[in-house]
């Protein structure tokens, strides 16, 4: 008897299938297990890391079906996204096409491997049916206050006169289809709160213990919690003041310099006569820069002075205020103290520019310090403070700082609201109609899903091709019914992957998202076999959305 | 290629493809279609009773394997423990049978692993319900004991201590020798000595003649 694979292979599977031997029985009290892959783009082909991970998950769901549990063991398809945008672009074949074909195609690999899914629980989030949902979650969070418009910049080809997703972007800055040198443009957006939610964040990532230590140390520096204080420097011959955000209060007596972020609204405002042009030039310079190369760590820091001082709040000495690339608006307030004795980056700057160096804190050992001398010591230069632990400086300075009314302690993360507006057709519409009269009005969510158009034509040139369909665009305003526009936007696709997990315990249901009942099959922290970076979003907004249920703020 | 990509993916690695590894993957699944294939074809099974070692192979492997796919996802030492099985199997006597139970645990066993392969077998077997409505196995503590028995030793023929081996090796001259020449008071008897003869009684005593 010799083993034949493909009839073997075939035989049963289509035994299984037929037994319904895959299913995710509902009833019983039998143990429950949640046996969860990340579900893939549907790209055309499964690659290697898909295959490996699919099939380790499935002989844990496999063994644990033997063991006697009711296994949950779900596939889906995060089928929104770029790709399906330029595949329409270069071949004119229209988004959702070409993703069905994908999915298809995908599925029948799948199958073919004899992973034991349950099909009857598939979704796609690019289904009505399922984006409703995400459409009801978006407004859960308009309703708790938790989404927000602002203005941000996008990336924009002045040539085809469309926004374009980063990843359209090269390394050069150059449109990948027109070449043109891209611009930065701000656009009012959607944001999730996520702020809010940070030290939730940050307590929850720490129960999940069985993530790798290495995957919770990138969660915990993505959230970036440190302490320090917000400071007040009032700038000279103005009224207006500048707040800085410090994790080193300690160091304020070696203050050099005030930074701001060349985006920061005072910058005009305090810009001399005689430095305008240069300001100016500069300005537009970054503003064509990302926020990654403004930051990188192995690129030189530039910077040009607006020609004004700030008081230092504690020596009242008066130091000179800058501008420079690597100080981003959108982080703590936009402006930074530069101490080029104590911090690596600042003492570069100062190095390069001719700004002065004076150390506040100095080696317990007593040797002088030469270079960025960032470690804890004992206070030197600094007046009554000297002789005294760099560390109960710190809340010392802070101290005095509340008492003078120039500053308070504050935490602070560096995870920033999410912005989750996508300028991009092939999406979540973002369920939201704009009135003259009313502003922003939520589309009643019994009128989701708000459906998106398929029929749409396609040159990546110009605006949204939604912005373009004027019966879709053009409705009454839910609220008053005077004649109001759509929201264009579409949402970032991570909105549409957080949530996944939850449906699959209920994928069919047509009247909520998933129903509490179902709960018990859908074990609270599913076992899941992943791409790294995936894993790591998946639970930061996997928990993003159980720390907002638990605070009863959005009611799942 | 499943029990490949299995075999070579501890959970927090990323894989690598080896052509030598594919191979051999592939060829622990015809070794146990093989195997399981001749003793359908086999004509004297269960035609003896248990075997002991054989058992003690068996409920080693549902234990090991069980922990390493239900509790710690370890899916190569898995497949390690189920190598070990059918290599038990090969080695063991078909006429038992603890033999028929060693072919049905192996497949139980692989079946989250290589499920199309075991699927077959089990049906091949003979075996009803289909295999993946089979319950998994459970390891029994009791037949993971190993049987010992005390053996003595004589040094020139008088009782020096004793010794206590499994049971299987009770008669094996070198595992009885090397144990007794360890043992504490014999050891007194035999230092700076020579060995001349060795006298093993199988499960009973070791005697060393010594000069
Ligand atoms: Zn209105």
């Amino acid at each position: 008897m010799k083993y034949n694979p493909s009839t073997v292979e075939a035989k049963w599977q289509q035994i299984w299938a037929e037994a319904g031997a895959d299913r995710g029985s509902e009833d019983g009290d039998r143990p429950t297990f949640y046996a969860l892959g990340m579900f893939p783009y549907p790209s055309g082909n499964l690659h290697m890391g898909h295959v490996r991970n699919y099939t380790l998950v499935d002989a844990i769901a496999r063994c644990r079906r033997m063991q006697g549990y009711r296994v949950l063991h779900p596939m889906g398809w995060d089928a929104f996204g770029l790709p399906a945008e330029n595949a329409a672009i270069e071949r004119g074949i229209p988004p959702a096409v070409w993703t069905h074909q994908n999915i298809a195609q995908m599925r029948a690999q799948l199958q073919a491997l004899g992973l034991s899914y349950d099909w009857e629980r598939e979704v796609a989030t690019c289904d009505p049916d399922y984006y409703r949902w995400t459409q009801w979650l978006f407004l859960q969070f308009w309703e708790a206050g938790l989404a927000y418009q602002k203005e941000a910049t996008v990336n924009w080809d002045p040539v085809d006169q469309t926004v374009l997703a980063n990843e359209q972007v090269d390394s050069e800055g150059r449109s990948w289809r027109s070449g043109a040198l891209v611009e930065k443009k701000k656009l009012r957006q959607w944001f999730f709160k996520i702020t809010d939610y940070a030290e939730a964040l940050l307590q929850d990532l720490g129960t999940l213990e069985r993530w790798p230590e290495k995957v919770r140390a990138m969660q915990a520096n993505w959230i970036g919690k440190s302490l320090g204080a917000e400071l007040t420097f009032a700038v000279v011959g103005h009224g207006h003041t500048i707040t800085v955000f410090t994790t080193r209060p300690d160091t304020l007596g070696g203050v050099s310099y005030v930074v701001l972020a060349p985006e920061h609204p005072l910058v005009e405002v305090l810009t001399a006569p005689a430095q305008q042009e240069t300001v100016a030039n500069f300005v537009a310079e970054v503003a064509r820069e990302s926020e990654r190369d403004r930051t990188a760590e192995d690129r030189p820091k530039r910077g040009v002075c607006l020609g004004c001082t700030a008081l230092n709040p504690l020596t009242g000495e008066t130091v000179p205020i800058w501008i420079a690339d690597y100080v981003l608006a959108e982080y703590g307030t936009g402006a930074v103290m530069g101490v080029p004795a104590h911090d690596v980056r600042d003492f570069a700057f100062a190095q390069q520019y001719g700004l002065p160096v004076r150390w506040v804190i100095a080696p317990k050992t007593g040797e002088t310090p030469t270079g960025a001398y960032t470690e804890p010591g004992v206070m030197v230069n600094s007046g009554d403070l000297d002789g005294m632990d760099s560390v109960t400086a710190k809340s010392e300075v802070v101290r005095r700082a509340e008492a003078g009314g120039w500053g308070q302690g504050r935490v602070q993360y560096r995870l920033r609201d999410w912005l989750i507006s996508r300028q991009r057709y092939w999406g979540c519409p973002i369920p939201m109609v704009h009135c003259p009269n009313c502003g922003a009005v939520p589309v009643p969510t019994e009128e989701l899903p708000v459906v998106l158009p398929e029929n749409v034509a396609f040159t990546g040139r110009g605006p949204s091709p939604l912005s373009t369909l004027k019966e879709w665009v053009e409705v009454p305003c839910p609220a008053c019914g005077t004649p109001a526009r759509r929201e264009t936007d579409t949402m970032d696709t991570f909105i549409d992957s957080s949530w996944y997990f939850l449906r699959f315990a209920d994928a069919r249901n047509q009247t909520c998202l998933w129903a509490r009942s179902r709960q018990r099959l859908a074990a609270r922290q599913p076992v899941c076999g992943g791409g790294r970076a995936r894993d790591f979003a998946f639970v930061v907004f996997a928990v993003f959305h159980q720390g907002i249920a638990r605070s009863g703020a959005v009611g799942f | 290629m499943r029990l490949f990509v299995l075999f070579k993916a501890p959970p927090e690695k990323d894989l690598e493809w080896d052509e030598a590894d594919v191979e051999g993957q592939h060829r622990f699944g015809y070794r146990v279609w093989r195997l399981v294939t001749e003793y359908i074809a086999f004509s004297e099974k269960n035609q003896q009773g248990v075997n002991r070692n054989l058992r003690r192979d068996i409920h080693t492997a549902i234990r090991n394997v069980t922990e390493d796919l239900g509790e710690n996802y370890r899916f190569n030492t898995a497949i390690s423990e189920l190598m070990k099985l059918t290599n038990a199997l090969q080695e063991g006597d078909r006429h038992s049978e603890t033999y028929g139970e060693g072919v049905q645990t192996l497949l139980k066993l692989l079946f989250p692993l290589a499920p199309h392969l075991s699927a077959e077998l089990w049906e091949l077997l003979g075996q009803t319900p289909a295999l993946h409505e089979v319950p998994w196995p459970v390891w029994e503590a009791e037949a993971l004991t190993v049987d010992e028995v005390t053996i003595v030793v004589q040094v020139n023929g008088k009782m020096r201590d004793n010794i206590v081996v499994p049971t299987a090796q009770s008669g094996d001259r070198e595992v009885l020798l090397a144990k007794a020449q360890e043992a504490a008071n014999a050891a007194k008897f035999l230092a700076g000595k020579e060995i001349r003869k060795v006298v093993v009684v199988p499960g009973k005593l070791i005697n060393l003649v010594v000069a």
